[in-house]
């Protein structure tokens, strides 16, 4: 009980500070920061599917493209208030990502990851190709948000939204995972056979970890539209989604916070391999990616929170903390 | 008539392609359980340095053969530094780092060679026969002659010979090779120079075609990873054949079903594999089966 | 008396550099500017224009710098961010390029996407955004809209116009066929094309277009050449460009033959292509070729290549096409400080009214200049065919007249 006053009390602690700070820090470092909190709630729906469920997906790139879309389409082409779109994106990447998952998820391991494959590549090409939707090659301007009070900046507005869905979504999602749901997917991802033996249903459980992955994505998708202003194809390449898997992983992808540490390096690792020698961002990058792999496999959070386990002796109670091999192939 | 030979053999030739990566995706699957999202770019890297020993003088032969040699010790040693310390860890954790690796070797080419198109010197003179009266290039022929070379020459070894038995044993039972004393890190050592090697032949036989710059290999290791998994995963043969059909496939529904043009092309083979692996749902072809190295 | 004298003529002079420098990122001995390029990812071809420009600054530093309206050399730090052709990291490099790193002015930058997505924080925030990497016509018109913002290259779509207008005298009766890449500009082109082939008797009769990262497009040319087309418009870069050339030439096919100003590089895509396989190409260029044999004594050029090979990053290549469009970016604004006293306002108004200046790089004949209505700094283009491996001159300078609105 005291555990989680401690929480708790950190957690408000935290939000306050973090409310200050925006009060301090500049445009450019909230935009950052704004950054990160959407980033990491693209990654939270990857570690659901992925860290949890077992099940790997390459098909980021098509929701978060599908929330991205939808947001500028409605606004930017039928002029509809920014706010509405970001519920009816997650509803679309649900119900999408439910319908993609009745077929996909019969398959397994590497064959998954290849029909996941098949949607991640057409995403670019289709989107191109959809010009009079989509506006094609050139992509749609949207303008950004504003604030609707005098004491706020437009970016520290746009921040606050941004906190304010990731934090919605997180408790979410937290509780989701938290119940028999979260134990479910979890005996899903450690023995298929020996959970549908147990009345897992398998189905169910792969597909709503697929749906609420897929809303996860289309969400971010919408607020990334609201923050950088223009939507267009070559942003939801393929490689946008194997950049979501790296961060997830690297953060940790079993756990919830990790979701949060992934944000932080999606956003500042770009930033800091630039100071270093902007020609080589990608090199950096790359090699970054690999050297913590080979060193910390478990990602930051599951490292740490091993390292904090062994050294207190004592088990936290819930099992998010608690990195599991994932296994891709059956 | 002439036409649709004309776009078969066009097939055909981007098939190849594929299929001169893909079978060194498919050995190092095979051989060690990772699928090598690098590959491309390690090929890229290869290429690269036969075009500098080139630019620095080294006749077309000299040059392939010591980078040969080279990309084959520079594979094994990026399984010693970097895979062996995380193959046993989770599958996901491998797959990372083969991506990071992409990412660090492509970055690594366009930094030190730049973006502008170069020519690279084809083994053989580009020359053009007539098969009836359609023109066919003599690279293409020459890239299918490898190909069926080198699967041969696997076949040989993988089938024929003692180290070929430890590595396929290797492969299919770690635990068990173990026990009868086989050093199964030497074989996932072996695989990965193989596949190196294999990349290097796949990029030195590419770019005559395609010209070389760091964008070479993107695309082609995507149809290669399909053509794979269209012929039986961990099956270089299969893989072989599987990627000249994904070529042919391509360009054909690129030609006849004018909706989907050029720019859609690549989604018919990954649709086509997605939909016969639905139906399969076990995930396997009976047809793979017969085909096994 | 004296005393009296010397502290007013110090707290003067202090009051005059306090405010003659109200503005970010210049100095007396300094201005600093910056741009966000794709430095690494598909795209970075594109970072071969950060390159020219930065080589030309180091250029004009190494001769004490370039000498404002106001008599002092200043010296131009040139800061670029990788942004991997992604807008949202390009968006958080302009701002931190903006509010962090305090630049003077926003220059360049890779890409039409990026640029549009840049523009109303740059103009909100009073920062001059100049000579876009975007040749699309927005940045020339809607200077009303986003005073701040100017272009810099013939648009694609002036350069479409011209080539139709073109076939309408010579070949009226077309037949079209396109290769098209699928990229931004590719579909402005494209467009733009099809937009002016409106009331002729010009038809496009059949349209490839396909991924920048495909590997091969050797089966698409086969295509287009089994349609009735008799003029081939090949709207593609690099390698693809490359291969459309030499297929074409291959197969046998060549009829009336225009590659757009992207792939007509000699050394980039005709080299390696075989020059003999585009003989009797046409193009439209504003920027001379720097590896056509035509300029292989031209004093300007040889000065461009000295530039290039002792000040350009490694590896920059002065036969690439995209180094000298950076090269005449960068001398561009040279000109325009020139002109200018230190503070944004008089760099925009003569920016706005630039007078018809020579640059590195231009055709000769070829101007800078912009003033009224006219917001396209290019507005002409030189018609070229290629003869023996060189781009020679067809007809005269084209001209578009910028419209009043």
């Amino acid at each position: 009980m005291t555990n989680r006053l401690v929480g708790a009390t950190i957690a408000v602690f935290g939000l306050l500070a973090i409310v200050g700070l925006v009060f301090v820090l500049s445009e450019y470092q909230i935009y950052q920061l704004t950054m990160v909190v959407i980033f990491a709630i693209v990654i939270l729906g990857t570690n659901i599917l992925t860290g949890f469920t077992g099940q790997l997906s390459l098909a980021t790139n098509a929701f978060v493209a599908v929330g991205s879309y939808i947001a500028a389409i409605l606004v930017a082409d039928y002029g509809w208030p920014w706010y509405t779109t970001i519920p009816i994106a997650s509803l679309a990447g649900f119900f999408l990502g439910w319908g993609f998952s009745l077929p996909a998820l019969r398959l397994k391991g590497l064959y998954l990851a290849t029909a996941t494959l098949a949607l991640s590549v057409a995403v670019v090409p289709v989107l191109k190709r959809a010009d009079p939707i989509t506006h094609g090659a050139s992509g749609i301007l949207v303008p950004r948000p504003e604030s609707p009070v005098a004491w706020l900046e437009g970016y520290q507005w746009r921040f606050f939204v941004a906190l304010a869905v990731a934090l919605v979504v997180f408790v979410l999602v937290r509780n989701l995972l938290n119940g028999h749901v979260g134990r479910a997917l979890i005996a899903i991802r450690d023995n298929e056979i020996v959970a549908s033996i147990e009345g897992v249903n398998l189905a169910n459980y792969k597909g709503l970890a697929f749906a609420v992955s897929s809303a996860l994505s289309a969400v971010t998708g919408a607020l990334l539209c609201f923050n950088v202003g223009i939507v267009e194809p070559s942003a939801f390449s393929l490689d946008f989604s194997v950049m979501m898997i790296a961060a997830s992983v690297l953060g940790g992808a079993s756990t919830v916070f990790g979701a949060v540490v992934g944000g932080v390096i999606s956003v500042y690792l770009p930033t800091l391999a630039n100071d270093f020698n902007q020609a080589l961002v990608g090199l950096i990058y790359g090699m970054t990616i690999v050297i913590f792999m080979v060193w910390m496999p478990q990602g930051i959070v599951g490292t740490l929170t091993d390292i904090f386990q062994r050294r207190s002796k004592k088990r936290s109670g819930s099992d998010l903390a608690i990195p599991v091999p994932v296994r891709l192939y059956p | 008539m002439q036409f649709f030979a004309q776009q078969l053999l066009e097939g055909l030739a981007v098939g190849s392609i594929y299929a001169s990566l893909g079978l060194a995706l498919s050995l190092i699957y095979r051989m060690t359980g990772v699928a090598n999202f690098a590959q491309g770019e390690m090929a890229l890297l290869s290429t690269y340095a036969v075009w500098q020993l080139i630019t620095w003088g080294l006749s077309l032969w000299i040059a392939i053969l010591v980078v040969l040699v080279g990309s084959m010790v520079a594979g094994a040693l990026v399984w010693r530094v970097v895979i062996k310390p995380v193959q046993r860890a989770e599958h996901l954790t491998v797959v990372i780092v083969t991506f990071g690796l992409y990412l660090a070797f492509n970055n690594l080419a366009g930094f030190t060679w730049g973006f502008l198109t170069r020519p690279f010197p084809s083994i053989t003179a580009r020359t053009l026969f007539r098969v009836g009266s359609v023109p066919f290039s003599s690279s293409v022929a020459l890239s299918i002659f490898v190909l069926i070379a080198e699967c041969a020459i696997l076949f040989v070894i993988l089938k024929g010979t003692r180290i070929g038995l430890a590595i396929r044993a290797a492969a299919e039972n770690p635990e068990s090779s173990l026990l009868v004393g086989i050093d199964i890190n030497r074989m996932y050592m072996a695989g990965w120079a193989l596949a190196a090697g294999l990349g290097t032949v796949s990029g030195v036989l590419v770019a005559p075609r395609v010209f070389l710059d760091p964008t070479m290999m993107i695309s082609i290791i995507i149809s290669a990873f399909a053509g794979i998994v269209l012929g039986g995963i961990g099956n270089p043969l299969g893989a072989a054949i599987g990627c000249i059909c994904v070529g042919v496939i391509e360009i054909l529904s690129g030609t006849y079903i004018s909706w989907i043009g050029a720019d859609l092309r690549i989604l018919v083979p990954l649709t086509l594999i997605v939909f016969v692996l639905l139906i399969r749902p076990a995930g396997l072809f009976a047809v793979e089966d017969a085909l096994r190295v | 008396m004296v005393q009296k004298l010397a502290s007013l003529v110090f707290a003067s002079t202090l009051i005059l550099m306090g405010s003659a420098h109200a503005d970010p990122g210049i100095s007396d001995t300094q201005i600093v500017i910056g741009g966000t390029y794709p430095l690494s990812g598909p795209a970075s071809f594109v970072s071969a224009v950060a390159h020219g420009s930065e080589a030309y600054f180091k250029y004009i530093n190494s001769q004490g710098g370039v000498q404002m309206a106001d008599g002092k050399k200043r010296k131009i730090e040139f800061k670029t961010y990788d942004d991997g052709y992604q807008t949202a990291r390009a968006m958080g490099n302009v701002q931190r390029l903006v509010l962090q790193d305090n630049i003077f002015l926003n220059f360049s930058n890779g890409g039409t996407p990026l640029n549009l997505a840049i523009r109303p924080f740059l103009n909100e925030n009073k920062v001059p955004q100049l000579f876009v990497f975007a040749p699309v016509a927005t940045f020339g018109s809607d200077y009303a809209k986003y005073p701040w913002s100017i272009g810099w290259y013939l648009t694609y779509n002036t350069e479409a116009e011209i080539y139709v207008d073109v076939l309408r005298r010579e070949h009226p009766h077309a037949r079209v066929a396109i290769l098209a890449v699928s990229s931004d500009a590719g579909r402005e082109f494209v467009n733009a094309f099809e937009a002016a082939l409106k009331g002729t008797d010009i038809k496009v009769v059949a349209k490839r277009t396909f991924d920048v990262t495909a590997a091969s497009v050797e089966a698409d040319v086969v295509e287009l050449s089994h349609s009735d087309a008799d003029v081939f418009v090949n709207v593609s870069t690099g390698r693809s460009a490359a291969q459309a050339v030499r297929k074409s030439g291959e197969i046998g096919w060549k009829p009336l033959r225009i590659i757009w100003s992207q792939g007509s590089s000699i050394a980039a895509v005709l080299q390696p292509a075989g020059i003999e396989n585009a003989e009797g190409s046409y193009t439209l260029a504003f920027l001379k070729d720097p590896s056509d044999p035509r300029w292989a004594n031209d004093s300007e050029i040889e000065l461009y290549k000295k530039i290039i090979r002792q000040y350009g990053p490694n590896p920059t290549n002065p036969d690439d096409t995209f180094v000298l469009q950076g090269v005449a970016q960068a001398a561009t604004l040279e000109a325009v400080l020139k002109r200018a006293n230190p503070t944004r306002e008089s760099v925009m108004k003569q920016v706005r009214n630039i007078p018809p200046t020579e640059v590195m790089g231009l055709l000769p004949g070829i101007h800078i200049q912009t003033g009224g209505v006219n917001q396209e700094p290019i507005r002409s283009g030189q018609l070229m065919q290629l003869v023996n491996g060189r781009w020679n001159s067809v007809g005269n300078l084209i001209t578009i007249k910028a419209e009043s609105k």
